[in-house]
Order: structure tokens, then C-alpha cells, then sequence
């Protein structure tokens, strides 16, 4: 494996053991707010987003946070969704890429 | 959004090195992970960095353009991050104007300079901060007209309320003090470990090394 390639893979994997400092913001991103917030923010729910709501469930909604409540148990939740949405977006451009370039024998001339 | 990820699929396949197939799986991943680390601001709100500027810059923006894209479509399907019915927008902001703001912001400044020079490692922070900061304006922009396009017969918004003098300033004032200041961080640190060791990996590397070139006069050759 290239040393620039594994010491970048390093940095990614020290991203994801730090991923837990992701959830100790509880805050809701600006816009990004639920009906119930919503709610509360202006004292009702836009007709037109509550007629949206229920259009798709997400199998792990807020990234396996809302499990539990304790700030460990939230944290394994996110490990586990960084960990599935790593895998597999790694996996899916690597088999993507190298679908890409199956006929390039060295293309180091067209950059 | 379509034809330009339509566009974006066809010049990854022109463009794409074998020697980047790894690099493109590992921004992917990349763009995923960074946008799960949540910053507090003061005011209760939360935001977070989206990585697009440095996988532009590495890869090109069209690159960045898909690795992105498919980073929040994999938010959106698997975790209820993002919203389907904000798939499009959410893809406009972070996919498409923040690699290619952040692209040319860097190469703007970069100008002719080698890839190890100073230029660019400020063009890599400066792009990145501006290609955030814009994408958070530009999300301000696309909430604040939703009360003026998308009312009820009784006046009453369909959907956001809040008008564009709200959301435009909430929204640049988060990025423009703190999560754009991540993005920077992440861009200007990876983009120099990069560049210093191993530029090969650059997608336009080639071109930057010609023009970096000294000029040869006439007279000296």
C-alpha cells in the first residue's frame, strides 16, 4: 500500500474513533428542523411540510443516536453509522472507480 | 441537478487515473464521516464542514461533484439526514457550488505556481472557506424565497417561514465563523500533506507542472 494512501487512511480512521464528538452539539442545524420543533419555533405546522412527513422512513434515522439516551449508548449508535456509511461508500467507489478505468492501462497522460 | 451529474459521471470516466481509484473511495468515505462531526454555535444551532472543497482540488470538482452527491444520497436513503424532497437542493449547495467555488478560488490564486508553493496551500483555505461560506448563503437563499413562492391562499408558508432577511444571515453567520473554518482546517492540512508528498495523486498535476515551468527565452536556449 502507497505510504501516502495508508497514512490518509489513518487520518480517516482517527476521524471515525472521534465521530462521537458529533453528537455532543444537540442543536438541530439551522433549517433543518422536525415538525415538533417547528412547532415550537412559530406555534404551528406548515400545512405543505406536514403533508410531506411519513414520505420515507429511514432505516437508521439520526444515525442510530435515538436508541438510547445515555451518551455511550448514543455513541456506539453514530460508531455504527460511520462505520456502515464508510464501508460502504468506500466499497461502492472503489468497485465504481475501478469499473471506470478497467481499460486504461497507464493513463498518467491524460492529467 | 441531473444533467450535471450526468456530465460529472461522463468526465469521470475520461479523467479518472487508476492510480486515484483508491483516493476516489477514501474521499467518499471522507466526505461522509466529516459531515457527522456536528459544531455548536452560540445561539443552540449546529452545523458542520462538507470536506467538497478538498476533493476538488485533489480530484477535480466533477469528482467531487459524485463523491459528494452519493455521500448525502447515502444520508438521505439510510439515516433521514438531508430529506429526499431536499435531496436536489442539498446536492446544488454542497455538491456543485462548494467544489467549484473552491476550486477556482484556489486556482485563481494559485495562479502559475508550483504545487508545493505557498499560493497554494492559502489558495486551498481561501477556496474552501468561500466555497462553504457561498453554499451557506446560498442555502439561506433557497429557504428565505420558500414564504414568498410557497404560501397557503390564506398567506399562511407552506413550508419555511422564515423570510430571506432571517435565513441568509443565520446561515452565513454559522459557516462563515465556524464551520467554514473547519473546512479550511481539513482542506489546507490534507491538501499540503498531499501536495508535499506525493502530487502525482493531483489530478491536474501534469498541467500545473508545465505551467510552473520557467520560462525558456530565446536567447538562453
Amino acid at each position: 500500500m502507497e505510504k501516502v494512501f495508508r497514512n490518509l487512511l489513518i487520518w480517516l480512521l482517527i476521524l471515525v474513533i472521534l465521530v462521537p464528538l458529533g453528537i455532543i452539539a444537540s442543536g438541530t442545524a439551522y433549517g433543518e428542523w422536525g415538525a415538533d420543533e417547528l412547532q415550537s419555533l412559530i406555534g404551528y405546522v406548515p400545512a405543505g411540510f406536514a403533508s410531506l412527513q411519513g414520505l420515507y422512513h429511514a432505516p437508521i434515522p439520526d444515525y442510530g443516536t435515538d436508541w438510547a439516551s445515555s451518551f455511550i449508548g448514543q455513541s456506539l449508535g453514530y460508531y455504527l453509522a460511520a462505520i456502515i456509511g464508510v464501508c460502504l461508500l468506500g466499497v461502492l467507489f472503489y468497485l465504481i472507480g475501478k469499473e471506470l478505468t478497467k481499460n486504461k492501462e497507464d493513463n498518467e497522460d491524460t492529467a | 441537478m441531473i444533467p450535471i451529474w450526468y456530465y460529472a459521471g461522463r468526465w469521470l470516466r475520461t479523467n479518472l487515473r487508476t492510480k486515484q481509484v483508491p483516493y476516489l473511495a477514501l474521499a467518499a468515505a471522507f466526505s461522509f464521516v466529516i459531515m457527522m462531526f456536528n459544531v455548536p454555535i452560540p445561539g443552540g444551532s449546529t452545523g458542520h464542514a462538507v470536506g467538497s472543497a478538498l476533493v476538488a482540488i485533489i480530484l477535480g470538482p466533477w469528482a467531487a461533484v459524485v463523491t459528494t452527491s452519493v455521500a448525502l444520497l447515502i444520508q438521505c436513503l439510510l439515516f433521514g439526514d438531508g430529506g429526499i424532497t431536499t435531496f436536489g437542493a442539498n446536492c446544488f449547495n454542497m455538491a456543485v457550488v462548494i467544489p467549484f467555488v473552491g476550486y477556482y478560488t484556489y486556482a485563481f490564486i494559485a495562479g502559475k505556481t508550483k504545487m508545493t508553493d505557498r499560493r497554494r496551500i492559502i489558495g486551498s483555505g481561501v477556496g474552501a472557506w468561500l466555497g462553504l461560506t457561498l453554499a451557506a448563503a446560498c442555502a439561506g437563499f433557497e429557504m428565505g424565497i420558500q414564504p414568498i413562492i410557497n404560501v397557503s391562499s390564506t398567506g399562511v408558508p407552506l413550508y419555511m417561514p422564515y423570510p430571506l432577511s432571517v435565513t441568509v444571515p443565520a446561515m452565513v453567520f454559522g459557516h462563515a465563523f465556524f464551520f467554514s473554518i473547519v473546512e479550511v482546517i481539513v482542506t489546507v492540512v490534507a491538501f499540503t500533506y498531499i501536495a508535499r508528498n506525493d502530487p502525482t495523486i493531483i489530478w491536474n498535476y501534469k498541467a500545473v507542472e508545465a505551467a510552473s515551468k520557467p520560462r525558456v527565452t530565446a536567447a538562453a536556449a
